[in-house]
């Protein structure tokens, strides 16, 4: 496999928060907790959504949505600063990806991370995007970009991502198609 | 001699049964307090009896981390207990008391050598605390105070037993009772005498860590107006060393402490650390410890001054923000 990266595009994202659904039914990660002491209404997401500001002008009103998650940083300062060394990067596709066992929980990521991505399960352990590894080896795509309905969502190399967003800001342009 | 009778009779006892009361009033104490704490983490007795357990194995971090220290500990507390129990000269004490009981010795030349050995390390510990003045300074005294009361009843026993200081008048003729005078003082000091966390000053970033690794919900920290307050209840502590082995800092550490009024508040929690939190420079809420994040920009991030001043959330909206400019 070649390098991976992701992009979710604002001016198609439609804030129907299907990637966090199939983000957590691919990882299986519990019910949440909605009652007692630890009750915690997200629980452990990996994306969140967001709307910013609507730019209104006339009678165009134009809302992005922006799904963030976890960006796979290549020089990522989370590892930097992870004093047990629990996150590390893939050598072969350069994913951000954890070591559970090492993580102690002391949240030095997180507040480090200039996206806010990290998320932490009940144990206090770091959990954050993998790209869906797994499935990237077995030629699949990501649960989120497979299940965006808006086709927000790209999983790439990064060469294949410019070209896209190239394409993308060609058709924007020209107001069209291209070939 | 009214005064030497006085200490090998009634001291003698009485050091013997404070011993005794004191340990059973700790083990009254200390399984209350375990009994009655419970922690919506805790992942059940048997991992708290299995990091209990594992005190009393050689074979964890912390041996790892100091392999040569460790074992020395280790030496030091096999011949701190065998030698005074399985020492001839004591047990013909408990055979002709009127308890008449006895049990199998150790060999005179096995007692001699572990007494040296043991004085050895006493002596290696006594040097490293002075000269290591950066190990805990703030209890730098009363750790050699308890150094020399635990050494002092093995140096003069063995004095005793080869007369070596038979030629200094004072010494020579009172030695029998100096011994017996610093193993009562030890017998006594020992129902005070307890292990337990500490968080080191200087090193500790106030990432709570190891709160999150103590298993008996020991350590807890709560985040209180500016600061972040840890506080501990020593009679809930199994002395497992979890904390020890998390701390990324090496700033938790178990020490030994002498605390005799600890010894009557078996459920007081105690503060024992406070770090102040980081101010979030866009919306002035408190989010990290502020060490942690000190620690974080001296690691030499390359981007760090873009976002680092913020909390999470603000980080995040700082970036939704650059989106929205990106795509207007
Ligand atoms: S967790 Fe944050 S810092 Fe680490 S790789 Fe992901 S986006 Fe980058
Ligand atoms: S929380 Fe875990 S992964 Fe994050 S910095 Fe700490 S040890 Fe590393
Ligand atoms: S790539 Fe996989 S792990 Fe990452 S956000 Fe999407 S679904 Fe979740
Ligand atoms: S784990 Fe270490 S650095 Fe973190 S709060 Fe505990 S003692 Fe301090
Ligand atoms: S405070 Fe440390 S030594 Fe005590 S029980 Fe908790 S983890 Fe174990």
């Amino acid at each position: 496999m070649t390098r991976k990266s992701v992009f979710r595009d604002p001016a198609q994202c439609m804030n129907c928060k299907t990637c966090i659904i199939a983000c957590k039914l691919k990882h299986m990660f519990p019910p949440h907790n909605t009652t007692g002491a630890a009750a915690d209404p997200k629980g452990v997401n990996l994306i969140q959504v967001y709307h910013v500001d609507p730019e209104i002008s006339g009678d165009n009103v134009h809302q992005p949505f922006v799904s963030i998650a976890c960006m796979h940083c290549e020089d990522a300062p989370c590892i930097k600063v992870c004093p047990s060394s629990a996150i590390l990067k893939d050598s072969e596709t350069h994913i951000t990806l954890v070591d559970q066992e090492r993580c102690i929980g002391c949240k030095a990521c997180l507040w480090v991370c200039p996206y806010g991505a990290p998320s932490f399960n009940e144990d206090g352990k770091l959990v954050l995007c993998d790209l869906c590894i797994d499935r990237l080896r077995e030629g699949k795509k990501t649960a989120c970009e497979a299940a965006c309905p808006a086709s927000a969502i790209y999983v790439a190399s990064p060469e294949e991502i410019s070209e896209l967003r190239a394409r993308k800001a060609v058709e924007r342009i020209a107001g069209g198609k291209m070939e | 001699m009214a005064f030497i009778s006085f200490i090998e009779g009634p001291l003698l006892w009485f050091s013997f049964l404070f011993f005794a009361a004191g340990i059973v009033t700790r083990f009254i104490f200390f399984s209350f307090v375990i009994i009655k704490s419970s922690k919506p983490r805790n992942p059940g007795w048997s991992n708290t009896l299995v990091s209990f357990l594992r005190l009393f194995l050689p074979f964890h971090m912390a041996v790892i981390k100091k392999p040569v220290y460790a074992a020395l500990r280790y030496l030091f507390h096999i011949c701190l207990f065998v030698v005074p129990i399985w020492l001839a000269g004591h047990i013909a004490l408990w055979e002709e008391s009127r308890f008449d009981w006895t049990w199998g010795t150790l060999s005179d030349e096995w007692a001699d050598w572990m007494t040296l050995l043991f004085l050895f390390i006493a002596a290696y510990l006594f040097i490293r605390r002075v000269i290591l003045s950066g190990i805990r300074t703030e209890s730098k005294k009363e750790d050699l105070l308890l150094i020399i009361i635990t050494a002092l009843p093995f140096l003069t026993g063995y004095f005793y037993a080869h007369g070596t200081l038979d030629s200094i008048a004072f010494l020579g003729d009172n030695i029998g009772t100096i011994h017996i005078l610093s193993g009562e003082l030890m017998l006594i000091m020992v129902a005070f005498l307890f292990c337990r966390t500490r968080l080191n000053r200087e090193m500790c970033t106030g990432c709570a860590a190891c709160e999150l690794s103590c298993p008996t919900g020991t350590l807890e920290f709560r985040d209180e107006g500016r600061n972040r307050i840890f506080s501990y209840l020593l009679y809930q502590c199994i002395s497992c060393g979890a904390c020890v082995n998390t701390c990324p800092e090496k700033a938790a550490e178990l020490r030994h402490e002498i605390d005799i009024l600890r010894l009557f508040r078996p459920t007081s929690r105690e503060t024992i650390r406070s770090v102040e939190l980081k101010e979030c420079e866009q919306c002035n809420g408190l989010y990290a410890p502020g060490p942690l994040m000190r620690k974080i920009e001296n690691v030499g991030l390359k981007i760090t001054d873009d976002y680092i001043q913020f909390c999470p959330k603000c980080r995040r909206s700082n970036y939704l923000e650059r989106i929205r400019v990106s795509t207007r």
